[in-house]
């Protein structure tokens, strides 16, 4: 059976340096599962992802999004409707309110829902965040409640892939639970592949794989 | 359609920017429209005096081949026929053919009758002909019949100075109007026939003429000039059609004509004298518009145009400059907000439509707002240019002791019929051509006012933007 996505042989430099921060990394990752990936700062995880969400380009070696070739579509539309980016950094319109942000997610891709912004309150809601504070301004609201935004973002439009950079990195532990039962529901009820960049061993014990990251080399741990 | 609402929701996300963004604009525009609605109103006016002064046409000596004196011998003065036959031309839109003859009515009084007709007289008259041969005996002249072909173009009665009172313009072959003080005078009225003399008194030609209508003549009204003599008096003319005056026995002896020549277009005066000079028309005559009377006329409004172009140039050069500043110093700002919506799948496109829309939602506030401004600015400013400018031009005249600066001088010299006062008012209207160049002028402002952001969204990668930003 075909995988979801299907990394061959990534390598990866940034421009003007000698230095390879990924070196031939393979892998798959299928519908249905939970992947967590771990490794220290600086060992390529958050570049992986980059290349996974079709942000940048890789050096050499190919990532295919069922069988195509991410160098071949329409990059755009595959981040648009999907994958679902939840950033370390959150990457969202600060001067924007949290469900306008969410809104204009489900707009660019297209999202069929008569009622986007009720559609946008209900995600909020799910990840913690009630009207009231779902009205304010992004600048408005604390590192835990962007977070918990971008969460939201990134599952607003229903998305095959959810890629999360540490999301609950800035979240209580309670909050941190409820992310992680959602994340695991979305990958075990609703077939998402789900790929996880983190640190926490919490997280990596909900996983069904475990991937290291050392080097710039890819090997599967659990 | 999202991206034209959420591209609205920004302006009001980004007061602070945006109100800046928007006083430049507005201040381009009002500017740029001052600027325009003048323009465009001299440029109408300019045009329009253009196509008058340009079409009206004059013949006159150019004295300068006159001081050659092998030219001077052979000089001679056009005749009224010559002047007559220059006039039938298929360049020519309208001829306005004019004749005077000096008279001496035997059995009509004159106004203003005094010493000083006999003294004028002798003096007109000669002792000799140009041809040599002796002129006879005169008497004193009294007064003058003055023709025209197109009574309605006569200035004095479009100017209001002359008004028919009583009967009717001449319409037909010996008929004529005479003033209401010399009727008084004679106690002549409508339907009277007159007998009007040349002023030679051993062989005087006598014409008669039916009065069709009294005129009142206001033209001496308010003038410092004492009458001292019966030619003198513009009461005593009795006026005819050009065909009476020519039909006369002693237009041939007395009769002088005078012509205004009017183009079809100004563009056709080269093509009109080398016709004239098929004619006959000899090379010490200049074939001429009236250039002095149109830059006296019009100078001060191209003198305002001109600097209103300047200006207008000038603030949309600065101005463009301080909008692509300012963008780029925006873009600055806004490079992490286009770097998220390119992470979210948004296209290069739709954030470049998103960027415009906003700049052009901007600028059509700022155009409502400039138009209305313009408008209501643009009369004053127009007002105090124009009073600058004829001031100037005032000087300029001065220094030259008030010479006039084309050589249309000299005796037999045409005359144009032009109003030569200077344009003092200038109404100044918002036409349509003005709107037009407005509003794109706007929208090349909005275009530059985006254009460091598009230009920015082209050249990076989204990650490249937010790895800069976090």
């Amino acid at each position: 059976m075909m995988s979801l996505l299907t990394i061959e042989n990534v390598s990866y430099k940034y421009s003007g340096t000698k230095k390879t921060v990924l070196k031939k990394v393979s892998a798959e990752f299928n519908s249905g599962k939970l992947y967590v990936i771990m490794g220290k700062s600086g060992s390529g995880k958050t570049t992986l992802l980059s290349l996974i969400s079709g942000l940048d380009n890789c050096t050499d070696g190919t990532i295919s999004f069922s069988g195509n070739p991410l160098s071949q579509i329409d990059r755009d539309k595959y981040r648009a409707e999907s994958i679902g980016v939840i950033f370390q950094g959150y990457n969202l319109l600060t001067n924007a309110t949290a469900v306008e942000n969410i809104v204009l997610s489900m707009c660019i891709s297209r999202t069929k829902e008569n009622n986007k912004k009720k559609v946008a309150y209900k995600l909020l809601e799910k990840v913690g965040i009630n009207k009231e504070t779902a009205d304010r301004k992004i600048l408005k609201l604390s590192g835990g409640e962007q977070q918990r935004v971008g969460i939201a973002r990134a599952l607003s439009h229903n998305p095959d892939i959810i890629i999360a950079d540490e999301p609950t990195g800035n979240l209580d532990t309670d909050t941190e639970d409820n992310i992680l039962s959602i994340l695991t529901s979305l990958a075990h009820n609703e077939g998402k592949c789900v790929i996880i960049v983190t640190h926490s061993k919490k997280v990596s014990s909900v996983a069904d794989e475990v991937w290291g990251m050392k080097d710039g080399n890819l090997t599967l741990v659990k | 359609m999202y991206i034209i609402a959420n591209a609205v929701k920004n302006i009001g996300r980004n007061k602070g920017r945006n109100i800046l963004m928007a006083i430049i604009i507005f201040a381009i525009i009002l500017t740029t429209a001052v600027s325009i609605i003048i323009n465009t109103t001299t440029s109408a006016i300019i045009a329009d005096y253009k196509s008058r002064f340009g079409s009206e046409v004059s013949i006159e000596t150019n004295f300068e081949m006159l001081q050659n004196k092998k030219v001077a011998e052979s000089y001679k003065e056009l005749t009224a026929q010559q002047q007559i036959e220059f006039g039938k031309s298929d360049l020519l839109q309208s001829v306005n053919l004019s004749a005077t003859i000096d008279i001496s009515p035997r059995k009509l009084f004159s106004l203003s009758e005094s010493e000083m007709d006999n003294f004028i007289s002798n003096f007109l008259s000669g002792a000799t002909r140009a041809d040599g041969t002796k002129n006879p005996e005169t008497v004193t002249i009294k007064g003058k019949i003055i023709a025209t072909d197109n009574p309605e173009a006569d200035n004095d009665f479009k100017k209001g100075t002359r008004k028919i009172i009583s009967g009717e313009m001449y319409k037909n072959l010996n008929e004529c109007i005479v003033s209401q003080q010399y009727a008084d005078l004679n106690s002549l009225s409508v339907g009277d026939t007159i007998e009007v003399d040349s002023y030679y008194e051993n062989d005087p030609m006598t014409h008669s003429l039916t009065i069709t209508g009294i005129y009142m003549d206001n033209t001496m009204l308010g003038s410092n000039l004492e009458v001292i003599s019966s030619m003198e008096n513009r009461n005593n003319e009795i006026l005819t059609g050009f065909d009476t005056a020519v039909n006369m026995e002693m237009f041939n002896v007395h009769g002088g004509v005078s012509v205004q020549y009017f183009l079809k277009d100004p563009t056709l005066l080269p093509a009109y004298e080398k016709e004239l000079r098929e004619k006959g028309l000899a090379d010490y005559y200049n074939v001429v518009t009236d250039e002095a009377g149109y830059k006296k006329v019009v100078g001060p409004v191209e003198g305002l145009a001109g600097v209103t172009n300047t200006f207008l140039i000038v603030v949309l050069i600065l101005g463009s400059m301080v909008l692509i500043l300012l963008s780029s110093l925006a873009i600055r700002e806004r490079k992490y907000e286009i770097g998220v919506l390119r992470a979210m799948g948004m296209k290069k496109s739709k954030v470049a439509f998103g960027l415009l829309t906003e700049m052009l939602v901007i600028t059509v506030i700022c155009l409502m707002l400039g138009l209305g401004g313009g408008l209501a600015a643009s009369q004053p400013v127009a007002d105090s240019l124009l009073t600058g400018q004829i001031e100037l031009a005032e000087e300029n005249n001065n220094t030259n002791g008030g010479v006039p600066t084309s050589g249309r001088t000299g005796l037999g010299a045409p005359t144009f019929s032009s109003d030569t006062k200077p344009l003092s008012e200038l109404q100044v209207n918002l036409s349509a051509n003005a709107i037009t160049q407005i509003i794109l002028i706007s929208l090349v402002l909005a275009g530059i006012s985006s254009v460091a952001g598009i230009m920015y969204i082209t050249k990076y990668e989204p990650i490249k933007i937010l790895s800069e930003r976090n």
